[in-house]
This record gives C-alpha cells, structure tokens and sequence, in this order.
C-alpha cells in the first residue's frame, strides 16, 4: 500500500505542472480521494470543460465503485460508527487489498492509512513541483498509463474478454462519428446498450 | 482558470464520487442479489476502462478525423508508451512499475527524441 506515495507524487507534480495552484491536488485527495478521477479531472478542467461533463464523466469512470460497494455491503455491515468513513473512502487500492484478507479488525486502519500515504505523497508532489524547475512535458501520460493498468488489472482478474471488445469498439465508433466532447457519454452509453442486451439474450435462452 | 471554476469543479466532481460510493450501501443493498446488478458488475467496468484509454489517448491526438494515426509529433510516442504500459503490466504486474516506466518512455521520447 505504500504504492500510493509515489502515484500520489506523480499526481501533485502534474497538477503543479499543469499550472494548478498548489492547494488543488491535496484538496482533491480529500473531496474526491480516487485517484484516476483526480488525473481525469486535470485534462477536464484544463479543457475547459462544463460542470455537467465533469459530473458525468467522474460519475462513470466511478461506477466500478458502485460494484465494489456491492460485494462489501456484508462485510461493512456491523462497522457502525466507522461505516461512513469506510464507504467515502474505498479505492480501487483499498478495495484490492482488504478483499485480499477476511479479517475485517484492520479494515478502517487499512483505509486511514492508505488515504494517509495518497494525500503526503500528493503534498511531496506538490512540494517538488514548486521547487524543483524540471521539463516535465510528457507527464499528463500518467492518466493514459493509469487506464491501462487497470484494464490490464481487470481482465487478468475476471479474464472477461467480451467486454473490453464492446468497449473498444464503441470508444472508436464514437470517436469516429462524434465530436469530441460527447464521445465519453456516447461510448459509455453504447456499450451499456449492447451490455444490456447481451443480458437480456442470455435470460430468454435460459 | 479561476478559482471559483476550480472549486466548483471540485464540488462536482467529490458529489460524484460520493454518490458512486454511497450508492450501493443506500438504495442497491436490497438488489444486491439481482442477476442483472452481477451481470453489470462483471461487464461494464471493463468497458468503461477501455472507453477511458481510448478517451485519453484521443485526447492526446493519436488520431486524426479520418482515423488515420496522426502527424503530430505526439503519435507514435503515445503508441510506443501504452504498448509499454500494457506489456509491461500483463508480463510483471505491478502497477507502479508499468505506470511510471510507461510514462518514463514517453516522456524521454517527446522530449528528446523529436
């Protein structure tokens, strides 16, 4: 879990970088605390994109929270007070490594302290970015990196095929047929469509 | 940029992140067993993350409106770098590893390679 000073370095150096002020990265560490939103949000802003793209786009990239939640709601169950904080705070990361143990006493300090290690290293960041003078062109590739990575993470854990062939080809099509600003939404919501129907197939041959 | 877009895409972007989160726990825990809750949790993460690469790839311009791989000086490093990336992290797994040699590469091939 100590993988999460370095990421969290790379992203207070390219905020810094990107010409954000200093207080954004850590503030962000603590509003969204997810790392690839964070990146994401960087391209966004720099963009200038609208509110309402910024709600959408963070709010789908985020919906594999959604499942993660899902599969913890047992596990969660009798955390009481500690509950709230454990919900606001599950990553990708946190979720990997606590579904990794069925010892559920070390779940918040698991939490805490991963959130603890992403927002220094997004400090030390930071810190670097505004002292040290470095040609840092080239850096916003983290993002791109970050999304393979978890793609390649993701199938080498269900090794479910399908749906990166779906998305793949919707993402293209899109982005062939639309202009850029709509693609995300449109992508997403093609390939739902075809997810959806893949499902409803599946149900009427049963 | 200014500071009130700054933070105002910030509060968006944390009420998003937040309703991800809170999601399951408030309004899905009684569909936690529906077949169709499984189904998407399986599939559709995955396409979003694809989606998400091509996303930022283009974003980058790799590629030109007619799909052709773009002139800019920025193709053919973001091809040799997300190879890299994937290569890399299908052979070792290890995330950090992928991600900074990946982006290690492609930022020595922008900056002194063109």
């Amino acid at each position: 879990m100590l993988g999460y000073i370095p990421l969290g370095i790379a992203f207070g150096v390219l905020a810094v970088q990107m010409g954000f002020p200093w207080w954004f990265a850590p503030l962000t560490s603590i509003a969204i605390y997810s790392g690839a939103s964070q990146f994401l949000i960087l391209s966004l802003l720099t963009a200038g994109a609208s509110l309402s793209a910024i709600f959408v786009a963070v709010f789908l990239l985020s919906t594999r929270h959604i499942f993660y939640g899902l599969s913890l709601l047992a596990r969660y169950k009798d955390a009481h007070h500690k509950k709230p904080y454990l919900i606001y705070a599950l990553t990708d990361e946190t979720y990997t490594l606590l579904t990794s143990s069925p010892d559920r006493s070390s779940d918040f300090k698991i939490t805490l302290l991963n959130q603890t290690w992403w927002f220094s290293g997004t400090i030390i960041g930071v810190l670097i970015a505004s002292l040290i003078n470095f040609d840092s062109s080239g850096m916003e590739f983290a993002l791109t990196a970050l999304f393979i990575v978890l793609s390649v993470e993701l199938y080498k854990s269900n090794q479910e095929l399908k749906p990166l062939v779906i998305g793949l080809f919707s993402a293209v099509l899109a982005l062939y047929l639309l202009p850029k600003q709509h693609m995300l939404l449109a992508a997403i919501s093609a390939s739902s469509l075809v997810i959806l129907i893949e499902f409803l197939r599946a149900k009427h041959e049963r | 940029m200014s500071v009130n877009y700054l933070l105002l895409g910030i509060a968006v972007a944390a009420l998003a992140s937040i309703i991800s989160r809170a999601l399951p726990f408030i309004v899905l825990s009684k569909y936690a067993n529906a077949p169709l809750l499984h189904f998407l949790g399986k599939q559709l993460p995955g396409a979003i993350l694809i989606i998400l690469v091509v996303y930022s790839l283009q974003d980058l311009s790799i590629f030109e409106a007619d799909m052709s791989l773009t002139d800019s000086a920025k193709g053919w490093p973001l091809l040799m770098a997300s190879l890299t990336v994937a290569a890399l992290h299908f052979w070792r797994r290890n995330a950090l590893l992928s991600i900074f040699l990946g982006t290690g590469v492609y930022m020595f091939l922008i900056q002194y390679c063109l």
